[in-house]
């Protein structure tokens, strides 16, 4: 299980790779991306099981990648997570439409992150 | 349609409501606890440390309300926070002013977020990338409120940390 993090702070992509090693999880490559055009650019050279992305990024949003990721239909098993610090209903009502899987808010427990993850494998 | 807030008496209860979102970051993912205090109490936190070395980030928020946000922590609360939220090791080699930097942003696109997620609106809010700024040595936090402006004091772990809200005029309808 390939996982890709999406998210422009380098400190908050190394917390959330920490965070999947804790969660005793069996994963494979945890790939990262700093933005909506770095994370095409790897889901279109490498297979990803699970995009986390945060929303709020420069150059291309977090709704943008899941706007094209679910335009192009390239990817339509790979698992799409948000996790942002923005919790609000209108957010959520905006990504109804775009296979969001699971919205997690930031700041983020390890234990809600195993629970997720722990989906896939079981 | 109702109005746009541009004040704090327009949020419903605004001073507290950032203070919760302070408190609820802090606690959740930073494993501290933040006390609520007063502006006089702020003042004293902030006389009683031992190097007034301060660091501010700042965003800017757009929606309904739009506005900026920032933030002073003391630099040695934001190596602390950096500490508790990466599960750095002292074992572990020093994190770079970048990185450093990268945290307290995050912390304060965390606490905007979750007083924006609260905040009653009809849209979505957008925030911008916080920059972060180490102060010069003698500076401290202190500032006139203006009427669009509100301000949260707090002290984590015993060290003063200070949130202030700023909304933009241009929400009045």
């Amino acid at each position: 299980m390939n996982i890709l993090i999406v998210d422009d702070s380098a400190m908050m992509r190394a917390v959330l790779r920490r965070v999947i090693g804790l969660c005793d999880v069996p994963v494979g490559a945890i790939l990262e991306a700093n933005n909506g055009v770095e994370a095409l650019k790897v889901l279109e050279q490498q297979p990803v099981e699970v995009l986390m992305t945060d929303l709020n990024m420069p150059e291309m949003t977090g709704t943008a990648l899941l706007r094209e990721v679910e335009r192009r239909g390239t990817w339509p098993d790979m698992m799409r997570i948000v996790v942002s610090s923005d919790g609000s209903v209108q957010r959520r009502e905006e990504l109804a439409d775009l296979n969001v899987r699971h919205y997690l808010d930031k700041p983020l427990s390890p234990e809600v992150l195993r629970d997720v993850l722990t989906e896939l494998v079981v | 349609m109702t109005s746009s807030p541009n004040s704090s008496s327009d949020i419903p209860n605004g001073v507290d409501s950032v203070g919760t979102a302070l408190a609820d970051v802090a606690e959740r993912s930073f494993f501290a606890f933040a006390d609520a205090c007063d502006r006089a109490a702020f003042d004293e936190a902030v006389a009683a440390l031992p190097e007034p070395h301060w660091q501010v980030a700042v965003l800017s928020f757009s929606g309904d309300p739009s506005g900026t946000m920032c933030c002073a922590v003391p630099a040695a609360l934001t190596a602390q926070l950096f500490d508790s939220f990466t599960g750095r090791s002292p074992e572990e080699p020093e994190p770079s002013a970048v990185l450093v930097n990268d945290l307290l942003g995050e912390f304060l696109n965390m606490v905007c977020g979750a007083w924006l997620s609260h905040v009653p609106s009809s849209t979505v809010f957008e925030l911008s990338r916080p920059t972060v700024a180490s102060m010069p040595n003698g500076w401290n936090p202190w500032c006139t409120l203006a009427p669009t402006e509100f301000a949260s004091w707090a002290t984590i772990d015993g060290m003063p940390v200070m949130v202030l809200v700023h909304l933009e005029e241009g929400n009045l309808r």
